[in-house]
């Protein structure tokens, strides 16, 4: 039998768990602070959201990103959204985005980005529901690209955006539009429960948030709450993506305001109103100035917008439906 | 040498010390973790021990019960059973799999979601590149040996992997397998890096004898570790084709005390390694 050579290092396998294993074998926790991730935002260059119209949106991550001096970034929004592309239009904070939907609905326009559109300083690539959904499934797949039968044919898309493309389908021989893979840099996105891990549960969700993570090479959560690993392994289908795909978790209470956290508190109606209402009449740096770069913290933006007592309101309005 | 392999010695069995020997090594710097075919108990089991000893960042994936981490303390029979949904984190559709490895390798094509880590696969014919065959041997498609179907090893081409065999010998190590179902080293040299676009290729090859790797650059099987009770020219009596030895090929470490207490008691309390068969010749 041959014997151990001396001169070269011992293969791993070689080497007993018991001198391998550190004396406190602990799982690293993905907590960092919110101006930690503003920064790591900040460093990069395509951004990708999900939630969707006023709800779930990562509100505390943008304000943090907008703080960190975030600028010439791209977004791919959800297919819907408001204040979370808005607010960082305003900021200028945006150079490029894939439009489907930037609005307040009831309450109405999104006032800075029409302001950026009419004056043109920001790109606006006219994507649509399909274009951001079928883009992001591609990239989240690592397929080249996605493709879309017929219904291209009947609007001005693919004349309006150079990004729309057409490939021979080569079972049927007809033509069919072809959509780019949407990768992102960093996806962040809010949870209403994660552990330290980025085991993340989204109560309500548009569905995006699966795939925007599996198209980002990195993932931020901002949680309502973090809670025990207990909590996370009585149902493992709770869970809206697992803790393997993200990279940071930050935690915020009340992170997704003045937005809605789907069955935790409303939209802040009265903020998202004072926010097109200050916007609109020009006062957009005002508004950055008191509920963005003016807050010390998060909870000292708590305390300007109302502070706990507003916070349990908005957190009754659900819990009483 | 008989045609069942028992225990290499009379303090642990083969089964126990391959679980070891995948704890020790194959997961200990991946990011996921998952096992798959018919050797699922023994991978699970390493797994399972890595995590609770020297590698508890890792996400242990179980593909038929689509979970994350499940805390199992006693061993699966497969990857399906309802044991690895004990304590599990986070529950996924299986199109995640095949989302995470068909990315590419280059930066704007993030690789998440699943990577090949540890664990492995097996196959009907593996040859000296580390190609594995499970699709049959003979002409297709009247097959003299028709295998159970591919599954996932095309994955195999995906990245980095080890292959995990339960069993050793000639039939199954052949100079070239009759068909490709999962890429090694595909003919050698750098044709696996030109076919796939520079991704990874198989590691180790874990038999019940001996340990495998692979030559730097002609990429042929080489013999690393022969286990305890076995020798080289066993090895070489048991393969197919024509294996790199280096001047000294040492003794696989055995199981130590610590390793065996923490399988027997934290994953294995039932005993299913000590007499699970891998067999030899």
């Amino acid at each position: 039998m041959a014997s151990t050579p001396t001169d070269v290092p011992p293969h791993k396998f070689m080497i007993p768990l018991d001198e391998q294993t550190a004396k406190t074998a602990k799982r690293t926790s993905k907590l960092i602070s919110l101006e930690e991730a503003g920064k790591i935002i900040a460093s990069k260059k395509t951004i990708s959201l999900a939630g969707s119209h006023s709800a779930d949106a990562a509100m505390s991550l943008i304000r943090a990103a907008i703080r960190a001096g975030a600028k010439d970034m791209t977004m791919i929004p959800p297919v819907t959204t408001s204040i979370a592309a808005d607010l960082p239009i305003a900021a200028k904070m945006l150079s490029k985005l894939y439009l489907s939907y930037v609005g307040f609905e009831v309450w109405g326009m999104a006032p800075a980005f029409r302001f950026a559109a009419e004056n043109q300083t920001m790109e606006i690539v006219e994507a649509d529901e399909p274009f951001i959904l079928l883009g992001t499934q591609a990239a989240a797949g690592g397929r080249p690209f996605n493709t879309v039968q017929y219904l291209y044919d009947a609007t001005s898309h693919p004349k309006l955006n150079p990004e729309i493309k057409t490939v021979t389908d080569p079972y049927t021989g007809c033509t069919v539009y072809t959509i780019p893979p949407l990768y992102s840099d960093v996806f962040i996105m809010h949870a209403q429960a994660c552990d330290e891990f980025g085991n993340a549960q989204c109560w309500g969700g548009s569905g995006q948030e699966r795939d925007k993570a599996k198209a980002a090479k990195m993932v931020i959560v901002q949680t309502d709450q973090i809670v025990p690993s207990s909590e996370i392994e009585k149902d493992a289908g709770k869970q809206t993506i697992p803790g393997l795909w993200v990279d940071h978790v930050v935690h915020v209470p009340y992170a997704a305001h003045p937005t809605f956290s789907s069955l935790n508190y409303a939209p802040d109606e009265e903020h998202l109103k004072l926010y097109i209402d200050m916007v609109k009449d020009g006062r957009a740096q005002e508004y950055i100035d008191t509920y963005v770069t003016g807050p010390k913290d998060h909870m000292d933006y708590i305390e300007r917008v109302g502070g706990m007592a507003r916070m349990e309101e908005l957190r009754k309005a659900v819990a009483e439906g | 040498m008989a045609e069942v392999a028992y225990p290499g010695t009379d303090r642990y069995s083969m089964a126990e010390l391959m679980a070891v020997l995948l704890a020790r090594m194959a997961v200990g710097d991946a990011e996921s973790a998952g096992g798959g075919g018919a050797n699922q108990i023994i991978s699970l089991a390493g797994n399972r021990l890595a995590q609770l000893t020297t590698a508890p960042n890792v996400w242990l994936f179980t593909g038929g019960a689509g979970v994350y981490n499940g805390k199992f303390d006693r061993l699966p029979i497969g990857t399906w059973d309802s044991r690895c949904g004990q304590d599990a984190e986070c529950k996924i559709p299986l199109i995640d799999v095949a989302d995470g490895l068909t990315k590419g390798v280059n930066d704007n094509q993030p690789k998440r979601v699943q990577r090949v880590g540890a664990g492995g696969l097996g196959g009907i014919q593996v040859d000296k590149y580390g190609n594995i065959n499970m699709i049959g041997i003979g002409p297709h498609p009247k097959l003299k040996v028709r295998g159970p179907g591919t599954v996932g090893s095309i994955w195999l081409g995906a990245g980095q992997t080890n292959i995990f065999l339960q069993h050793h010998g000639k039939r199954l190590f052949v100079e070239k397998v009759d068909y490709v179902s999962g890429a090694g080293w595909l003919t050698g040299g750098d044709s696996r890096a030109r076919t796939l676009n520079g991704r990874e290729g198989p590691r180790y090859v874990w038999t019940p004898i001996a340990v495998m790797d692979f030559t730097p650059d002609e990429h042929r099987m080489r013999i690393c570790t022969v286990h305890p009770g076995y020798t080289v020219t066993d090895v070489v009596a048991n393969t197919g084709f024509e294996l790199a030895i280096p001047d000294m090929v040492p003794t696989t470490t055995a199981p130590t005390d610590y390793e065996l207490h923490m399988l027997r008691t934290k994953v294995d309390p039932d005993g299913v390694l000590r007499t699970k068969r891998v067999t030899v010749g």
